[in-house]
C-alpha cells in the first residue's frame, strides 16, 4: 500500500460524506483498497442500488475488492475553478473510467497531468487524501507509460 | 383529452442584477401579475402548486406561501419535484385537477433567489449535488455542478456522432438572434463567431456562452376552467397533451446510453393525445441548460439526423421562417434561466401572439420539451390555441 498523497486538486470541503452509501467504499479506500458493490450473482451495482437490473436480486450488495485497472471512456477539462471546493490553480481533467469490474467512476488525477487523456487509454487508479477520507484518482505516471494515443 | 382547462394568466419576474428580493417577494409579485393578466382576484385562486427548487439556497419559497400570500383556504396546495420537468408536469397536474373538479383556478409557481450579493451562480450550482453518495464522490474528484455532467454528455455526443464543436456555437448564435426580440433576455446583441470563441471554457467542451443564464426571478401560470379562461387579457391557451419518461442511467456495465432515451417517446405520446405528430408543431421550446440539449433533442424528435442537428441549425431551420422555430425567446442560454419556466412562458407567449419582434406568424401549436437531471427525466407538454380534438 502506497502512502496517500496530499491532494493538489480539491480542498477538504470537497470530501465526501462517509455515511451510506459510500461507507464501505471509503473504508476500503482508506486502506488503499478499491471495494465496490455487486449483486449476489456477481453483477456490478451502483453505490445506492437496491435491486440488480440484470437478475432482479435484492439481497444486500456484496462488496468486493476490485483491480485498479480502468479504461478511459470520456474526459472533460474543468476550467472554472470553484474556490469553495477547488485549490488547483490550473484547469484540471475529470475522466470517466470503466474499471475491469464494470463499474464506472468520474475521477481526476493524483497530480497535474502533462498530457490529456484519450478515450481508450488504459489507466490505473490510486488514492489521495481529501479531508478525513481517501478517494480514487488516476495515477499519472502509469498513464504516461501506457498511453494509447498521441 | 378533455378541454376542461386552459391557461389564462402569466406572470414573469426576472430580477435586475442588483435586485436581491427574497424568493417569496418575487413569487408574490409574479402571482399578482398573473392575476392581473388573467383578469381575476387573489381570492379566486383555490389551488397553488409549487415547483420544488433544486438549488441548495437558503432562501426558497415553501408551502408557507399560502399564509404569506394570504391565499385563504386552498383546495390544492403541494410542492412537487420532477427535476427540470417539474413546471411542465405541474401545469398538466393543474389541468387534471380542474378536469376532475378538485379546483377551479390553480397557480403553478416557481421562484428562485439563489444568487446573493457577491455570490455567483457558479458557486450556487457547484454545491448542488451535496457530499453524499455518487454525487459526493464525484465532487471530491472536482466534478462540480451540472456543467460538468453535461460536458460529459457533450463529449460523448462529439465523439460518437458526426457532430462537431461548431454545432454548439450554431445553437448559441441562433438562439441569440431570437433573444434580440425578447425584452426579458439578458443579452440582446448579435453573437459573432469571434465573440463565441473568445468565451472561456467552463467545462471543456462547454464554454460560458454554451451555458444557461441563471437569474433570480419567479413565474406564475394560471390554469383555470375553459369557461373562466375567457376573462383574461389574452386568448386562452389549451393544454392538448402531456407525457413523461424517466429512465435508469446506471454507472456500471452493461452501459446506459448517454443519449436522451425516453425523450422521443414522451414527445410522440404528448402529441398523439390530440392526434398530432411532430409535423403539426409550429414552435418548439426546449429546456436548454446548455447548447448541447437542443441539438440532441432535435435529433431525438426526428427533425434532424443523428449528429446532423448542427447543420440543421446553421441552415436556419430553427430560426425565423425556418421549418421548426426553436427557443424563440433565446432559450435559457440567451435569455434567462429559471429551471423549467423559460420554455413554458415562451410557448404561451408565442401562442398568444404577444411575441413582438420575435413573434412566429400563425403559431397555434407549441411543444415544450423539458429535461431533468442528467437527461434521465423527460417531459413534453403540448399547448394549442384550438380546443383539443
Ligand atoms: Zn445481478
Ligand atoms: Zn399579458
Amino acid at each position: 500500500m502506497k502512502a496517500a498523497l496530499e491532494d493538489w486538486l480539491v480542498l477538504d470541503a470537497a470530501a465526501p460524506s462517509t455515511d451510506e452509501p459510500l461507507r464501505t467504499f471509503l473504508d476500503g479506500a482508506a486502506l488503499g483498497d478499491l471495494r465496490l458493490p455487486f449483486c449476489t450473482n456477481g453483477h456490478p451495482l451502483d453505490f445506492d442500488q437496491g435491486r440488480c437490473e440484470q437478475d432482479g436480486s435484492s439481497d444486500p450488495p456484496v462488496w468486493e475488492s476490485v483491480p485498479s485497472q480502468a479504461t478511459v471512456i470520456a474526459s472533460i477539462v474543468m476550467h472554472r475553478i470553484e474556490k469553495t471546493f477547488v485549490k488547483a490553480l490550473v484547469p484540471y481533467p475529470v475522466i470517466e473510467v470503466e474499471l475491469v469490474s464494470g463499474h464506472r467512476l468520474y475521477v481526476s488525477t493524483d497530480r497535474e497531468p502533462a498530457l490529456s487523456y484519450q478515450t481508450g487509454d488504459e489507466v490505473k487508479l490510486t488514492f489521495v487524501s481529501v479531508g478525513e477520507t481517501r478517494i480514487p484518482r488516476i495515477q499519472v505516471e502509469e498513464h504516461n507509460e501506457n498511453r494509447s494515443g498521441q | 383529452m378533455t378541454a376542461a382547462a386552459a391557461i389564462s394568466g402569466v406572470g414573469l419576474v426576472v430580477a435586475e442584477r442588483d435586485d436581491f428580493s427574497t424568493a417569496t417577494t418575487l413569487a408574490l409579485r409574479a402571482i399578482d401579475e398573473a392575476c392581473a393578466d388573467a383578469g381575476i382576484a387573489i381570492g379566486d385562486i383555490d389551488g397553488l402548486l409549487l415547483n420544488h427548487n433544486e438549488l441548495l439556497a437558503d432562501d426558497k419559497v415553501t408551502l408557507d406561501i399560502g399564509r404569506q400570500g394570504a391565499f385563504g383556504e386552498l383546495r390544492l396546495l403541494y410542492e412537487l419535484n420532477a427535476k427540470g420537468t417539474t413546471f411542465s408536469v405541474l401545469i398538466d397536474l393543474a389541468r387534471q385537477a380542474i378536469a376532475a373538479g378538485r379546483a377551479n383556478t390553480v397557480v403553478v409557481l416557481f421562484a428562485d433567489a439563489a444568487m446573493r450579493p457577491g455570490v455567483g451562480s457558479g458557486a450556487a450550482f457547484a454545491a448542488m449535488g451535496g457530499s453524499r453518495g455518487q454525487r459526493g464522490l464525484e465532487r471530491s474528484g472536482g466534478m462540480l455542478g451540472a456543467v460538468a455532467a453535461y460536458a460529459f454528455l457533450a463529449a460523448h455526443y462529439l465523439q460518437e456522432t458526426p457532430a462537431t464543436a461548431d454545432d454548439l456555437r450554431a445553437v448559441a448564435v441562433a438562439q441569440r438572434e431570437w433573444a434580440k426580440g425578447n425584452t426579458f433576455a439578458r443579452t440582446r446583441t448579435t453573437l459573432t463567431n469571434d465573440e463565441y470563441l473568445a468565451s472561456p471554457f467552463v467545462a471543456e467542451p462547454l464554454r460560458r456562452l454554451d451555458c444557461a443564464r441563471p437569474v433570480n426571478g419567479a413565474a406564475a401560470v394560471i390554469v383555470t376552467t375553459a369557461d373562466r379562461a375567457g376573462s383574461g387579457r389574452h386568448r386562452a391557451v389549451h393544454i392538448a397533451g402531456a407525457a413523461q419518461r424517466s429512465i435508469e442511467r446506471r454507472r456500471h456495465a452493461p452501459v446506459s446510453p448517454w443519449e436522451p432515451v425516453g425523450a422521443a417517446e414522451a414527445f410522440a405520446d404528448a402529441l398523439g393525445q390530440s392526434g398530432m405528430t411532430a409535423a403539426d408543431v409550429n414552435v418548439l421550446q426546449v429546456y436548454d441548460p446548455f447548447t448541447l440539449v437542443p441539438l440532441i433533442l432535435l435529433e431525438a424528435f426526428g427533425y434532424a439526423e443523428r449528429g446532423g442537428a448542427g447543420d440543421f441549425v446553421r441552415a436556419g431551420q430553427t430560426g425565423p421562417g425556418g421549418s421548426i422555430p426553436t427557443n424563440t425567446g433565446g432559450g435559457q442560454v440567451s435569455s434567462y434561466y429559471l429551471q423549467g419556466v423559460t420554455p413554458v412562458i415562451e410557448a404561451i407567449t408565442q401562442l398568444r401572439g404577444t411575441g413582438g419582434a420575435r413573434q412566429v406568424i400563425d403559431a397555434s401549436v407549441a411543444a415544450i420539451a423539458a429535461v431533468g437531471g442528467r437527461l434521465e427525466h423527460h417531459s413534453t407538454l403540448v399547448l394549442d390555441l384550438e380546443v383539443p380534438r
